[in-house]
């Protein structure tokens, strides 16, 4: 370190600067998971749909008794293909919810009804069947209880599929509150990317006697920088944290611990990255330092 | 590089980290703080159970209930405090038919294999209003067919209950005023009231009077 006041200077934008690192991988990993794609495709590997179907059958038949109407007559109409649409149907209105801090009139049960109404369907031919089968004439009551049953179906279906329980969300104002911060996170992400590059700029200032100093002090805030965000994904994972998830039905247990299970492997992907890259720029210093004493003679 | 500079090199960074540690620590305090509960709240399972297991849900016991029981008997004792999901007695009524488990607690589950007392309800050879439910499609389909008279049996491994039918009932699903404990001694039994496919609104049942208990002696000992 050629002076004190440099490496006082370097040190306080060292502070800085692993700070800014560490909010740039914090808002890179947030930024990932705040786009409904990379849900709907992170739901789609873990097969949340089958969980849901398995659900759906399971709720389905346990009402049988109580509505005379076999699960059967359900689950033929139900597929994976819908359950998939109505999830991201689900997912994309508590994105947009996010988006607009009010939830947008959706056309989600008439889509669903429009896209598929195999399960409408389904419901009106037993129900025509059974009326057949005991001499019932199809009066208005009749046309009540079918369409009764109908709505019904829809409404747990969509209550299974919406797996981040986004509609409860909604309805209790939590994501009125988050909106303001979702929205401003693509600038915030600017500000903490350019924060980051200034630093840089300003630490080879510093430093512009001695660019090789740079390389150490960079090298060293990328390593601590790393190694902070590392520490505690590696906790979560060997504790398996996420697995005390109080919330134990299993297609929102599955989405959330999947969500934040992905999540925590990025932040730690990254983290190794960034401190497998400030190893190259401490050997760079290292082999700048022994160039310097082999010219120098020391 | 001299020792000196090089002692100050492999420092730096350990001094770095102490310092952003630090101050990371003391930034947190509060924030974790208002975080603590809501972190408690959201992952508190400490057995860390996963649901999609199959061998995680209810465990259903199933019992072998004393019928012809041949000793002593007396008209007071002490019941057998059943376990939520545990077979605890046999209902039997030869006016419509039926001779059925009864399990103590009731759920979706539980119903799929007989009729289910309510946990909060006297349990029979108790003071109080004991009170059970079936599905109408299985176990209690003809349940409208009993009559003012007609006699009902439940038998326990404690004892046997005789009941008789006071007043045949209609109530609202909503309605508890036939469900929730009574002062004097009785047996409600309700199921669903048939409608046209769908879930049903109206409940309909019977309530019984106590007629005769009879407490196994050797039980009791």
């Amino acid at each position: 370190m050629k002076s004190i006041g440099s490496y006082i200077g370097s040190f306080i934008l060292s502070v800085l600067l692993i700070f800014a690192l560490i909010a740039s991988l914090a808002v890179t990993v947030v930024s990932i998971f705040a786009k409904p794609d990379n849900i709907v495709s992170l739901m789609e590997q873990e097969n949340i749909s089958g969980i849901v179907y398995s659900e759906l059958e399971k709720y389905f038949t346990s009402r049988q008794n109580d509505t005379g109407i076999p699960a059967d007559v359900y689950m033929t109409a139900i597929d994976d293909e819908l359950i998939d649409y109505v999830m991201y149907m689900e997912i994309n209105d508590g994105f947009s919810c996010l988006r607009n801090g009010t939830q947008a009139e959706t056309e989600l049960y008439s889509s669903f009804v429009r896209k598929d109404n195999s399960v409408d369907k389904a419901l009106s031919d037993f129900y025509s069947d059974y009326a057949e089968s005991i001499g019932y004439e199809k009066d208005a009551k009749y046309d009540e209880k079918l369409s009764e049953a109908q709505k019904n179906a829809e409404k747990v279906i969509a209550d299974y599929c919406d797996v981040f329980k986004f509609d409860a969300m909604i309805s209790h104002g939590i994501m009125k509150k988050l909106s303001p911060f979702y929205n401003k996170l693509p600038t915030v992400q600017l500000i903490v990317y350019g924060a980051t590059v200034m630093l840089m700029l300003l630490m080879i200032l510093v430093n512009i006697k001695s660019t090789s100093a740079t390389l150490y002090w960079i090298g060293i805030c990328s390593l601590i920088s790393g190694i902070i965000c590392a520490i505690p994904c590696i906790y979560l994972k060997a504790t398996d944290y996420f697995s005390s998830f109080t919330i134990k039905q299993p297609q929102i247990y599955t989405a959330y611990t999947s969500v934040m299970t992905s999540a925590t492997d990025t932040l730690l992907k990254y983290s190794v990255i960034l401190a497998s890259i400030s190893i190259i720029f401490i050997v760079g210093y290292v082999l700048k330092i022994k160039n310097q004493g082999r010219n120098t003679g020391k | 590089m001299n020792k000196k500079n090089l002692i100050l090199h492999l420092a730096t960074p350990f001094l770095l980290a102490s310092v952003c540690i630090g101050i990371l620590a003391v930034a947190m305090i509060k924030p974790a703080d208002k975080l603590k509960v809501f972190v408690n709240i959201a992952f508190m399972d400490s057995l860390k159970s996963n649901p999609t297991d199959n061998n995680s849900g209810l465990v259903i016991r199933d019992n072998d209930i004393i019928r012809n029981y041949s000793g002593q008997t007396s008209s007071e004792g002490d019941v057998i405090r059943p376990a939520f999901a545990e077979m605890y007695a046999v209902l039997s009524c030869d006016a419509i038919g039926i001779d059925i488990p009864v399990y103590w607690g009731s759920n979706a589950e539980l119903l799929e294999h007989g009729a289910c007392q309510s946990s909060s309800s006297a349990i029979v050879g108790t003071e109080g209003n004991a009170v059970i439910s079936a599905h109408v499609d299985t176990y209690f389909a003809d349940l409208d067919k009993l009559k003012e008279g007609d006699a009902i049996t439940i038998n326990t491994n404690y004892g046997q209950f005789t009941y008789s039918v006071r007043s045949l009932i209609e109530f609202s699903g909503s309605d508890r005023k036939y469900i929730t404990p009574k002062d004097d001694t009785r047996l409600t039994i309700y199921t669903c009231k048939k409608d046209l496919l769908g879930a049903s609104s109206q409940r309909i049942g019977v309530i019984c009077d106590l007629k005769e208990s009879l407490f196994y002696e050797e039980v009791q000992k």
